[in-house]
């Protein structure tokens, strides 16, 4: 009991829970490239070889060890690429005959767009379906949302991909079914090319989407203050979407970020189907050709996304839920 | 629990078809690699179920020996995630504290790594052995398994008759065999299928991208990439695999799904018969709230309860009618009822007039009525206000609904609603969440939102019960300051006569649904005629009456409403119960001051009959 102001008190959580915060963001991405070094590590297959080729002289294929580093112990590699990554050097990429920073911009671009693209469909489809559902649990709209969901979520990404391009590009024409315009220059064109990517990218998160906001809908709708809501006489859409959605929404939020390295896998699945030349496949090439910069750096770029994509659902979170930025005072 | 239909057996029956086909394979489809160069490029046929490839494959072949092999992978990989996540799992939930720190931050780091991008690395480096791809898989769904393992067995370790198992010695071996896994296993074991179904699709993902098994093993992913190229010209190519995909790992998620389902298994009753109103009591001209007959049903497992049982009470302007009652009388459900809020699964019947006009079954005026008519205020004032919205935000937002009022007045107005229900600092209280109010205050918000609209009608349930006895004071002659000033008719819903006694100025006592004795509260509290109310009465502390300073309860429990006594429904719990109370049950009677009751043998009046 009691109504204290927050005043002086809240500092040291705040500090707490920033701090916690940010070594979780450390751990992760420390982790995550570590991995991925002692990984590429462990493979068979010397990649000092692969790049100076078959026929390449002993001579060539030291020339390339020592640039590479291979001749010195693993962890002090990863420190050192660590120390220049910290600098925004990832090395350079022989296929593209670059810098990996510049190859990783210059295509992220696109692979961010998808990804936008694909969470945006998610929410879009989410949130009036999670909401009809939810409010009315047990109905039949209930179950056909439900049902609709799990198809979205069973529907493999490949298979979706070229269902769509089948039937909305080579049948009936209405959307280009391959490539990548930007949507800069040409905002109609370009939103076209990037429908159908973030619609096979995105419907199964929507289903995964849906079914949490649908949980926690039913849920709040049971809640004494939307009994209280109605009872005082608002209206039911008033009541959805100032009452219900914003407290529902936070399952919802984790969901999406906790399912956000699977939308990343998925992610080179759609870029190789619609022929998007994105940063997805840029893990797949240096893999095949032994390019440990170009993996360790498109990696590293995928994990900080990662990262700072969950602190974003955080912020929200916070913003949605006042109870969580402040210390709980009232009993 | 519901049986399992169609939606259960259909996706099971596929699934099993699947898994015949995978180990007849031999036998069904004798030659995959046989080319029927003749037969090339053919549409789904009798001979060719599936049709054939450019160069001549049966796919039908193809597809069912490619069965075998997705189904291997989906099954190796699967068993290896459940061991080994299920395992961490359970290490993580049960032993908690540095245990689970570390496991969840090592499953944290391999969640994050994007899986179909490790895996390309593996079967590049490793080789591309069905065992590679199963066992690399199989390793990506260990955090997926360690995650729900670990908040099942969480959930059930904290259950009570865990930790009484683990107080009377019980080993942690015997609990985790006899108590935990076998609970975590009926969550965790129809989640397998949902990742078998993610395995599948993975392996199908590494196909398509060209990184799929050594040559020769000729996957549905494969399939799919071989009829990419002629998509526009051979479609069936495509469209079969991705039929098989479609239909498989839906399938999967679907079984996996209701056996999950099956394992919580909760589910609401059906509706019940409505048995006719009955109507009773006197027409009311000046009634602000009337109620004729009123029933309520409600639908549980056991079969429909008659939560509210033929109430019919009114309320003038400006008069308090208290609804007494032991918790599960039906007062509650009465309220509800009133402002059609009731429970899903939950009906009404019989007549609720507001201000002379019908709102019971009729949903446009009910509408109408709700907040500007008759208004409401709940027992807990800790669930009835939104914990992620302002409390001035949320009594301006009635304002503005009912009122019209623009965003700013609707704020002024909240403010001096916060301050007219003697809330100090009511600027600075507005902009704050419920959570930073104290309980007293909170109940005082919500009295506020209640009057936003200037209901002729308040309904209170229990407005104080969760409150402390002087906050509880203080907010009961609010509401009468309130009733007062604005010609307020009130119905204080409460199971304490104690807090009626001065504040209300007629009383209904409530039974098993029904109401048992009504009448101006000096004349009920002075002379109760239903041994009921007596025993409410004797057991309201007292402090003017020395000696006797506990209450004294009510011996025996309010009766099965499933299946109601034929008689009087207090008669098990009475003192004075004949055999006639036991048949009959009894009507309101009663005396020309308006005071009734239901009673066979009604205290101090000389009973007709001996």
């Amino acid at each position: 009991m009691g109504s204290r102001p927050a005043g002086s008190c809240q500092t040291p959580d705040v500090w707490r829970s920033a701090l916690r915060r940010i070594v979780a963001v450390v751990a992760v991405l420390l982790g995550v490239t570590f991995l991925s070094q002692v990984f590429l590590e462990v493979l068979p297959g010397d990649p000092a070889v692969v790049i100076a080729g078959m026929t390449g002289s002993r001579a060539a294929v030291e020339a390339v060890r020592k640039q590479l580093e291979l001749d010195r112990p693993i962890h002090e590699r990863y420190v050192r690429w660590l120390g220049r990554a910290v600098q925004g050097d990832l090395g350079r990429s022989g296929r593209y005959n670059g810098s990996v920073l510049d190859v990783l911009l210059q295509r992220g671009t696109r692979t961010l767009q998808v990804l936008i693209g694909a969470l945006a469909v998610a929410v879009i489809v989410a949130v009036p379906f999670g909401i009809l559902a939810g409010y009315r649990a047990g109905g039949v709209s209930d179950r056909l949302v439900s049902a609709g969901a799990v198809i979205a979520i069973g529907i493999p990404p490949f298979a979706l991909g070229n269902t769509m391009i089948l039937f909305f590009a080579l049948k009936l024409g209405w959307l280009p079914a391959l490539g990548y315009k930007s949507p800069i220059g040409e905002p109609w064109e370009g939103f076209q090319h990037l429908l159908l990517p973030s619609i096979t990218l995105g419907l199964p998160l929507a289903g995964l989407a849906v079914r949490a906001l649908r949980t926690d809908v039913a849920a709040t709708v049971a809640q004494g203050h939307v009994l209280t809501a109605r009872a005082n006489g608002l209206s039911t859409w008033r009541i959805l979407t100032r009452h219900v959605l914003r407290q529902s929404s936070l399952t919802m939020l984790s969901v999406i970020g906790v399912n956000l390295p699977w939308v990343f896998s998925f992610l080179v699945l759609v870029e190789r189907l619609f022929n998007l030349a994105g940063a997805g496949e840029l893990i797949t090439q240096g893999i095949s050709g032994r390019e440990f910069a170009l993996v360790q750096g498109t990696i590293l770029a995928f994990a900080v996304l990662y990262v700072v994509l969950n602190l974003i659902i955080d912020l929200l979170t916070n913003v949605i839920d006042p109870r969580r930025r402040r210390p709980v005072l009232a009993s | 629990m519901k049986r399992l239909g169609p939606g259960f057996w259909i996706p099971a029956g596929w699934l099993t078809l699947l898994v015949v086909a995978a180990l007849t394979a031999p036998w069904i489809a004798p030659e995959p690699d046989t080319l029927f160069t003749t037969d090339a490029k053919q549409g789904p046929s009798w001979s060719y179920p599936f049709g054939t490839s450019k160069i001549g494959h049966d796919l039908f072949q193809r597809a069912v020996h490619g069965t075998r092999l997705v189904l291997v992978i989906a099954l190796v990989a699967t068993a290896i995630g459940l061991v080994l996540g299920g395992g961490l799992g359970l290490l993580a939930g049960y032993r908690r504290r540095s245990t689970e720190v570390v496991v969840l931050t090592v499953m944290d780091v391999w969640v994050a790594l994007p899986g179909l991008m490790v895996l390309i690395a593996v079967v590049t480096y490793i080789g591309r052995s069905v065992w590679v791809v199963a066992i690399a898989i199989g390793l990506l769904t260990v955090p997926l398994f360690a995650r729900v393992t670990r908040t099942v067995v969480q959930d059930v370790a904290g259950q009570e008759y865990v930790l009484a198992a683990r107080m009377i010695g019980a080993t942690h071996r015997r609990v985790l065999r006899r108590e935990v896994i076998p609970n975590a296993a009926l969550v965790v074991g129809p989640y397998a299928l949902i990742i078998m179904g993610l395995a599948i699709v993975l392996e199908g993902a590494l196909s398509f991208l060209g990184f799929g098994l050594e040559v020769r093993k000729v996957t549905w992913g494969l399939l799919m990439l071989e009829g990419q190229r002629d998509l526009d010209r051979l479609p069936y190519l495509t469209l079969i695999p991705a039929g098989l995909f479609l239909a498989t790992v839906l399938s999967l998620t679907l079984v996996g799904d209701q056996l999950a389902a099956r394992a919580m298994a909760r589910r609401p009753g059906r509706r019940p018969v409505l048995p006719p109103a009955v109507l009773r009591g006197e027409p009311a001209p000046t009634a602000a709230l009337e109620l004729r007959g009123v029933q309520t049903w409600i639908a549980t497992p056991a079969g429909p309860v008659r939560a509210v049982d033929g109430v019919s009470v009114w309320v003038a302007p400006g008069r308090t009618l208290a609804v007494v009652g032991e918790s599960g009388s039906g007062k509650t459900m009465l309220a509800r009822t009133i402002l059609g809020v009731l429970p899903p699964g939950a009906s009404a019947n019989g007549s609720v007039l507001v201000g002379g006009r019908e709102i019971l079954g009729d949903p446009a005026a009910l509408r109408a009525a709700r907040g500007r008519e008759v208004a409401m205020v709940f027992q807990d004032p800790q669930s009835s206000l939104d914990p992620v919205m302002t409390v001035g935000a949320q009594i301006a937002e009635l304002v503005e609904a009912h009122r019209g009022a623009s965003r700013r007045d609707a704020r002024r107005r909240a403010v001096e609603l916060l301050e007219a229900m003697g809330v100090a600092e009511a600027p600075r209280r507005a902009k704050q969440f419920p959570h930073e109010l104290s309980g007293g205050v909170r109940q005082r918000v919500a009295i506020a939102m209640a009057l936003a609209a200037e209901p002729s009608v308040l309904i209170a349930d229990e407005p104080t019960s969760a409150l402390d006895v002087t906050v509880q004071a203080q907010l009961l002659d609010l509401l009468a300051v309130e009733r007062v000033a604005r010609e307020l008719a009130v119905v204080l819903i409460t199971h304490d006569l104690g807090i009626v006694a001065g504040r209300a100025d007629e009383v209904a006592v409530m039974y098993a649904g029904r109401i048992v004795e009504q009448g101006p509260t000096a004349a009920v509290f002075r002379a109760p005629r239903m041994p009921y109310t007596a025993a409410l009465l004797a057991a309201v502390p007292r402090v003017d009456t020395p000696g006797r300073v506990l209450p004294v309860g009510i011996p025996g429990q309010p009766p099965d409403l499933v299946s109601p006594p034929p008689g009087c429904a207090f008669a098990p719990r009475c003192r004075f119960a004949s055999d006639r109370c036991r048949e009959e049950a009894p009507v309101l009677t009663g005396g020309p001051d308006g005071h009734v009751w239901a009673c066979h043998h009604p205290l101090g009046v000389v009973s007709s009959l001996a």
